[in-house]
């Protein structure tokens, strides 16, 4: 990767110089760094291959195993309805009744103001005195989908706006009718420039599912913390390392199937460049927060 | 308890929040920074520091970052209170986005000012000061709303992890004063939304004033 073009011109004799000064005390203390760390993990004996021999035990895979599917239903079903429900507020956007728009910029305000926590527990507490009665996994979806389907929305809405006009136009100007438009000329391509902003918002979603724990729900964050409860506190380094590389290798594989499928459905031809008036996601500034 | 005393433990516990949540802020922002200039230095290594950190810790939820701070700390021999464990979470996890924040505002700069800066013969410490950091503040400013915003939404997870702020007082007036649970959840919520939503609104003004300018 290189850096930004704004920010160097071609590097000259001195710059090249600068550089590779810089690179040179950039690797010492990068290896200072690992020494220190080395050095204090092992003199807790936090790197005793006793205790990282947890990974091994197949008791632990299968708990860990476990935690993770719970966390991967919950994330895949808090991220299909809150598409769906992303969908239905897009619509309600777009709708011509001023009624349902603001219900839908409403939704969207309301539920980006408060912690996702907050809302699961409000499920998980209010629903039982007004007679539901909620199991943690349908309060950590529940709770999940208020927000996700707003972020959701607001991806489709962005993505429908990247279509340059031109494209409506055109399509109107051949005869093609509306709901045809948005299906075959409309879609397509703002799914396209959508796709890296979904994933990133799918991987949100699984990373909230981490927040099921509080709740009680037995996934991975709790599964591991199980182990550890039950194995001992000195078991706790190995186990949450093993948890959070779990974490991290599912997000990571995510965002790699991401940029996978969008090479494969990018046209060839002169519609890979970047078409005059089709801005992207980088410079629309979808709010992507957790 | 009478409704007036539990409200007044629910602000205690708010001010607890936002004081967790502002010390994050100003934190993670500085640090944001530094990984900014880092994923923007010339020198490789560099590069591939910021890089690496920025998608390690974008891909680990927040609870699990709270987990590190808080049951390994002592295993480094890191005596640390909750209030420290939590600033420490909330704010290593937050150097992404604020780092992302300052990025996509100095890249916002059209390209046209460091070349015609450069034109003039200005170092680029001159260029950075003067002209780029300036005008990139302004693209800055909405996603750093959005930080700000996730900031205080993550300072909630702190009350699981034994800080006494509105989550945890939220959870313990609830258990022992179940009848008023929905009065409570929707103090709660009014308290967040009084914070967040105006930062939202602010973002929104902003980011039209500068659609404006282009």
């Amino acid at each position: 990767m290189s850096a930004e073009s704004w920010l160097m011109d071609a590097p000259g004799p001195k710059a090249r110089r600068r550089t590779r000064i810089g690179t040179g005390i950039g690797v010492v203390l990068l290896l200072g760094f690992v020494w220190y760390a080395y050095q204090a993990l092992e003199a807790r004996g936090q790197l005793n291959p006793k205790i990282w021999s947890v990974w091994l035990m197949p008791e632990v895979q299968r708990i860990v195993l476990e935690g993770l599917k719970a966390t991967l239903s919950a994330a895949g079903m808090a991220v299909l309805l809150s598409v769906i429900l992303g969908g239905v507020l897009t619509a309600m956007r777009m709708s011509k009744y001023r009624a349902l728009q603001w219900i839908a910029i409403g939704w969207t305000n309301f539920f980006r103001g408060v912690p996702t926590l907050v809302c699961i527990f409000a499920i998980y507490l209010s629903f039982p005195s007004l007679g539901i009665e909620i199991s943690v996994y349908w309060a950590l979806v529940l709770g999940e989908l208020l927000y996700a389907g707003a972020l959701f929305a607001e991806i489709f809405r962005a993505g429908i706006d990247a279509v340059p006009k031109g494209q409506k136009e055109a399509a109107t100007a051949l005869g093609i009718s509306s709901a045809q438009i948005f299906i075959q000329v409309v879609m397509p391509q703002a799914f396209r420039w959508m796709l890296p902003l979904l994933i990133n918002q799918v991987v949100m979603t699984l990373k909230e599912t981490s927040l099921g724990f509080v709740i009680g729900y037995g996934e991975l964050l709790r599964e591991g913390r199980r182990v550890v409860e039950y194995l001992g506190a000195g078991y706790a380094t190995p186990m949450y390392v093993m948890v959070g590389l779990t974490y991290i290798t599912i997000n990571v594989l995510l965002s790699v199937i991401a940029r996978y499928v969008e090479r494969r459905t990018r046209s060839r031809g002169t519609t890979t460049k970047v078409m005059k008036g089709h801005k992207t996601p980088a410079e629309i500034s979808v709010p992507v927060d957790v | 308890m009478s409704w007036e005393e539990i409200v007044g433990a629910l602000l205690l516990g708010w001010r607890m929040t936002l004081t967790l949540a502002g010390i994050a802020m100003v934190l993670a922002f500085l640090g944001g920074t530094v990984i900014a200039i880092l994923r923007v230095s010339p020198i490789p290594i560099f590069r591939a520091i910021g890089t690496t950190y920025v998608e390690l810790v974008r891909n680990t939820p927040l609870t699990v970052l709270f987990f590190f701070a808080v049951f390994l700390s002592p295993h480094l021999g890191i005596k640390a209170t909750f209030f420290q464990a939590a600033v420490f979470a909330l704010t290593a996890y937050n150097f992404c986005q604020f780092s992302e924040a300052v990025r996509s505002g100095l890249n916002a700069v059209p390209k046209g000012q460091s070349e015609a800066s450069r034109a003039l013969g200005m170092t680029t410490m001159q260029m950075l000061l003067s002209v780029i950091i300036p005008q990139a503040i302004r693209a800055m400013i909405p996603p750093l709303a959005s930080g700000i915003v996730i900031v205080v939404k993550g300072s909630s997870v702190a009350g699981v992890f034994g800080v006494v702020e509105l989550i945890n007082s939220m959870n313990n007036l609830s258990g022992l004063y179940g009848e008023k649970v929905i009065q409570i959840l929707v103090v709660v919520v009014l308290l967040f939304l009084a914070v967040n939503l105006p930062i939202g609104f602010f973002s929104n003004f902003m980011e039209r004033r500068l659609k404006m300018v282009r």
